[in-house]
């Protein structure tokens, strides 16, 4: 595993945090990183040296008090509409047989292959033997899921692939990244087409995964533009390009939503698969409506009380803090209001499936 | 509502106790998370009153989602900070007007002693500095250095790996070294 900057970092922080080590002592076990990695301990230490916010007090008596006198009885759950773990619709009849006969069809794949052998695949990395057999049996899932389903699996899918770009990162496989470009594009227009296709047949479903689906790829996009100020200059294009997909896949969650706005209508089309733009160079952060957290590896009988849908709402008034970081343009900061996103330009808009409609992705 | 009292109580068994409605037994695991989950919520809002209104209402929407809370498959602590990181996303969708950030301190107008202004000031300060980053290194440098967690906590209560927990966590640190040398 390469012993990259992010990695060194993060133990020596964890081995400063267990009393193991000191600032110096670790500048001493890294000398080649010395000049890097001093200026982020350091920048450590004096977070933690500064952050000394503590209740008023008598607030937590207080608080503790008018707390428990507003809690009222648990609501049991509606009579007659039961809550389903997934809290997704019960399939009707037709899909639960076609989902049946792709289980059937799992089976058989399993058979053909051997347990051991599709277990295997799920660490195997783009470019490895089983890679190809690991992103059958994702899209073997995707194809036995309903759309809500798809949406919270090609997300769950699109971490794997982040993964994915990590892990040939630190074992120095640079030049297999592109070949983890293509499956990750691919999984954002599966969970992007989904998340449409229930925004037809239920807007309300709908809002509630698409601040789920928008964080995540938030956080892709974070974590991948993180990656690309440790990678070397080769494997940069194909992060570029993940970055890219994921840009445009957030720009379609919310062309999704900004569409439905007063006066606009529901979508006719969304934007097709992300396309890498000329130069492939690396979007512009577009700072967006704080979302919820993505729920991949949430278990969905344990619900996170969630952001209120941003569907319909009025711009709302954010205010900027009055601080900049130098060198790195206007403050990320407390994003901004939501943006209304114009559909990509010379992108071929992709026809959302009718409700009802028989048919999944090619 | 009969249970006494319990703070030392561990959390499994207070929160048996709450999901079957003892609203004492969420007071006591009220107090227990109460000082991080404030304190959590201060640093994303960078205002100590509405970070007090706004934990409560953490804890109000915790008790309301109890009944669907299943132990054994997550951890209530990280479970309270996602509802935290929630209802900050929530409360900046919402509101309309707010005191610029720069009057906030107008509003506590109690007579302070030197050195506690001088925290409040630095808190606010970087409170402030870690606004500047998005939501997701806010999280990072929150849990990881504000609250003490380890990596492995912060990926839980961020639904990331461990792995991006770090990358992020560097990319952060990066960001406020460039704001404190501005400072």
């Amino acid at each position: 595993m390469r012993d990259n900057l992010t990695n060194i970092l993060a133990s020596c922080l964890e081995a400063i945090e267990q009393g193991e080590r000191t600032v110096e002592g670790c500048l001493e076990l890294y000398p080649a990183h010395r000049e890097t990695l001093q200026p982020l301990l350091d920048t450590a230490t004096a977070l933690k040296a500064r952050a000394d916010f503590a209740p008023r007090p008598g607030f937590r008596e207080a608080s503790r008090a008018r707390l428990v006198k507003r809690l009222g009885p648990h609501q049991p759950s509606p009579a007659g509409h039961p809550v389903h773990r997934s809290g997704h619709k019960r399939l009707p009849v037709f899909s639960r047989k076609l989902a049946m006969s792709w289980a059937i069809i799992l089976a058989l794949v399993v058979s053909l292959l051997g347990a051991g052998t599709v277990y295997a695949s799920g660490s195997a990395l783009p470019g490895d033997l089983l890679y190809p057999v690991k992103l059958s049996v994702e899209h073997i899932r995707l194809s036995i899921a309903d759309d809500a389903g798809e949406v919270s699996l090609a997300t769950e899918f699109l971490q794997t692939r982040l993964d994915e770009i990590q892990a040939l990162i630190e074992a120095n496989r640079e030049d297999d990244l592109h070949l983890v470009v293509e499956p990750f594009s691919d999984r954002i227009t599966v969970a992007t087409h989904s998340l449409a296709a229930v925004f037809q047949e239920n807007a309300e479903r709908a809002a509630q995964l698409a601040p789920l689906l928008e964080e995540a790829l938030s956080t892709h996009t974070e974590v991948l533009t993180s990656l690309l100020d440790t990678v070397p200059d080769r494997a940069k294009p194909a992060i570029e390009r993940a970055i890219s997909s994921s840009s445009r896949g957030r720009e379609v969650v919310r062309g999704l939503f900004e569409s439905d706005r007063p006066g606009g209508g529901p979508p006719e089309s969304i934007p097709g698969p992300p396309v890498t733009p000329p130069g492939g160079g690396v979007p512009e952060r577009t700072p967006g409506p704080p979302v919820s957290p993505p729920d991949v590896g949430r278990p969905e009988s344990t619900p996170v009380p969630s952001v209120t849908p941003s569907r319909g709402d009025p711009p709302v008034d954010i205010p900027t803090p009055p601080v900049t970081v130098p060198g790195d343009g206007p403050p990320e900061g407390v994003p901004g209001p939501p943006v209304t996103l114009p559909v990509t330009p010379g992108v071929p808009p992709i026809p959302v499936r009718p409700p009802g409609a028989p048919g999944r992705r090619p | 509502m009969t249970s006494s009292k319990s703070t030392d109580l561990p959390d499994q068994i207070l929160l048996g106790r709450a999901i079957q409605g003892d609203a004492e037994a969420f007071g006591d695991i009220y107090e227990q998370h109460l000082e991080e989950i404030l304190r959590y919520v201060f640093y994303r809002v960078a205002n100590r009153f509405e970070a007090e209104d706004l934990t409560e209402t953490v804890f109000l929407k915790a008790w309301e989602a109890l009944p669907r809370f299943e132990s054994s498959r997550v951890n209530l602590r990280a479970w309270l900070y996602r509802i935290a990181h929630n209802v900050v996303v929530d409360h900046y969708r919402t509101r309309k007007a707010t005191a610029a950030l720069s009057d906030v301190s107008l509003r506590d107008d109690h007579p302070l002693p030197e050195q506690r202004v001088q925290t409040r000031e630095q808190n606010q300060q970087l409170a402030l500095a870690i606004q500047s980053l998005n939501a997701n290194l806010q999280n990072v440098i929150i849990c990881r250095f504000i609250n003490g967690l380890s990596h492995s906590e912060t990926a839980q209560i961020m639904g990331l790996r461990e792995g991006h927990v770090r990358v992020l966590q560097h990319r952060a640190l990066k960001k406020l070294r460039q704001w404190l040398e501005k400072e």
